[in-house]
């Protein structure tokens, strides 16, 4: 699935489709999965979470790759934190000022973005190696595959959890019980479980070569 | 310059731009987020008085309503002997010079954490009014239904006393259904968390109780 000469490098594409599909960062990297557990009770703190890590891994990557050439070896990994930092607390306390019920919901989960191996993962394999544009997309791009992971877990757990969406007026038929172990950790496993399986059933990984 | 002086160098220039636009993120929304933790507070004030805030509204203009209709008192309540002096004020809701709901501040320990919450009552205390929890860290969708709203609505119009006359509640558990004018159904699967909120409740309505008669000022 090549798309060379695109608009902007010629790998946008490619990056792109890698970061939330092929090589996703959860499902596939089984990165991350920590915040996906813990905040994907509800589907609208999912969304709100990929948000932020869509635009904490952007905006890292975008900053750690400008200063590949300056930043020195020996404190690379201590410069990218610092770097992950700032956005995670910047974004955490626009949280707070404009859009507290959420901040209030998400609770310590926000500010542990810090310690997100994605975003990590990506500064160190990505952006340290590539031009700044492609480094945006490819944040982006692994945003959105945490995105999308944490999106459905979100869904399935809030609809069978606790019967309905408010937020998509979506609601199981009264007959339903709710089965309350998917608002709860152990079903944050479950649903993750099911997830990955569905996820490799669409798309089998290559063949691990011998 | 040699490496181990550009290391030093680089650390010192990336950790001062951070500081700075951190600094700066922080200055700017200082304000607002200092506006809506006071808020959230008169929030939780006025729903369990009764008093209705239209959904989205300001942080400003929320504590303007709650400027207007909401009066103070402090009263002697103590907690173990000593003065509550935090907790002794009781948040009032008048009408024509009568109290028409008096709300206080409760807290214990929940489950997981401590619980904090706001209880209104009828001026002498007789029956309940409302009950809101503002502060949690229950199971969410075991113990965390304390803030859901049927557990909440339970306890408007119960009584604040038992068939012997002292002050409490029951939170019926171990699949006992509530009964009688005194008695709440509690959470299935969050038995600890239910009794923990009986416990608290009980607690702070012993609490004003000894305080009625030395109330002091209405502000």
């Amino acid at each position: 699935m090549s798309t060379h000469g695109g608009v902007c490098c010629g790998k946008c594409g490619e990056t792109l489709i890698a970061g939330a599909w092929r090589n996703n960062p959860i499902s596939i990297q089984v990165l991350g999965v920590c915040s996906a557990l813990a905040v994907t009770s509800r589907l609208e703190n999912s969304l709100v979470m990929s948000a932020a890590l869509i635009f904490v891994t952007a905006m890292s990557n975008l900053i750690v790759s400008v200063l590949r050439t300056s930043i020195p070896r020996r404190i690379r990994m201590i410069a990218e934190v610092a770097i992950i930092a700032t956005f995670v607390i910047m974004f955490d306390q626009l949280l707070k000022g404009f859009y507290f019920d959420m901040s209030k919901q998400l609770g310590p989960y926000v500010g542990l973005i810090i310690t997100n191996c994605i975003v990590m993962g990506r500064a160190e394999a990505f952006a340290l190696q590539n031009p700044p544009v492609l480094s945006i997309v490819d944040g982006i791009a692994n945003g959105i595959g945490y995105g999308i992971v944490l999106t459905a877990i979100g869904f399935f757990r809030e609809l069978f959890g606790t019967g309905a969406i408010p937020m998509l007026g979506l609601s199981l038929p009264a007959a339903y019980v709710p089965n309350q172990m998917l608002i709860l950790a152990p079903g944050a496993f479950v649903a993750l479980g099911f997830l990955v399986a569905l996820f490799n059933w669409i798309s089998p990984k290559e063949e691990e070569a011998n | 310059m040699n490496d181990s002086t550009y290391t030093v160098f680089f650390a010192v220039v990336l950790g001062t731009v951070c500081a700075v636009i951190l600094t700066a993120v922080g200055q700017f929304t200082q304000p607002f987020r200092e506006a809506n933790a006071e808020a959230e507070i008169k929030k939780n004030i006025l729903s369990v008085l009764d008093i209705k805030v239209a959904e989205g509204t300001s942080p400003a203009d929320l504590i303007k309503i709650y400027e207007k209709n909401v009066k103070i008192e402090k009263t002697g309540a103590t907690e173990g002997g000593k003065s509550a002096s935090k907790n002794s004020k009781r948040y009032l809701r008048m009408e024509n010079g009568k109290i028409q709901t008096a709300a206080v501040h409760f807290s214990g320990p929940g489950l997981w954490g401590p619980v904090y919450g706001y209880l209104a009552t009828d001026g002498s205390m007789k029956n309940i009014k409302g009950i809101t929890f503002y502060k949690h860290e229950e199971t969410p969708g075991l113990g965390g239904e304390i803030d859901a709203d049927w557990f909440r609505d339970q306890f408007k119009g119960k009584s604040t006393r038992r068939s012997d006359g002292s002050f409490g509640i029951t939170v019926c558990t171990g699949g006992k259904k509530a009964s009688g004018n005194n008695e709440v159904d509690g959470i299935t699967g969050a038995t600890l968390t239910s009794e923990k909120v009986q416990a608290m409740l009980v607690k702070v309505m012993q609490t004003f109780d000894k305080s009625k008669t030395s109330s002091k000022e209405v502000k």
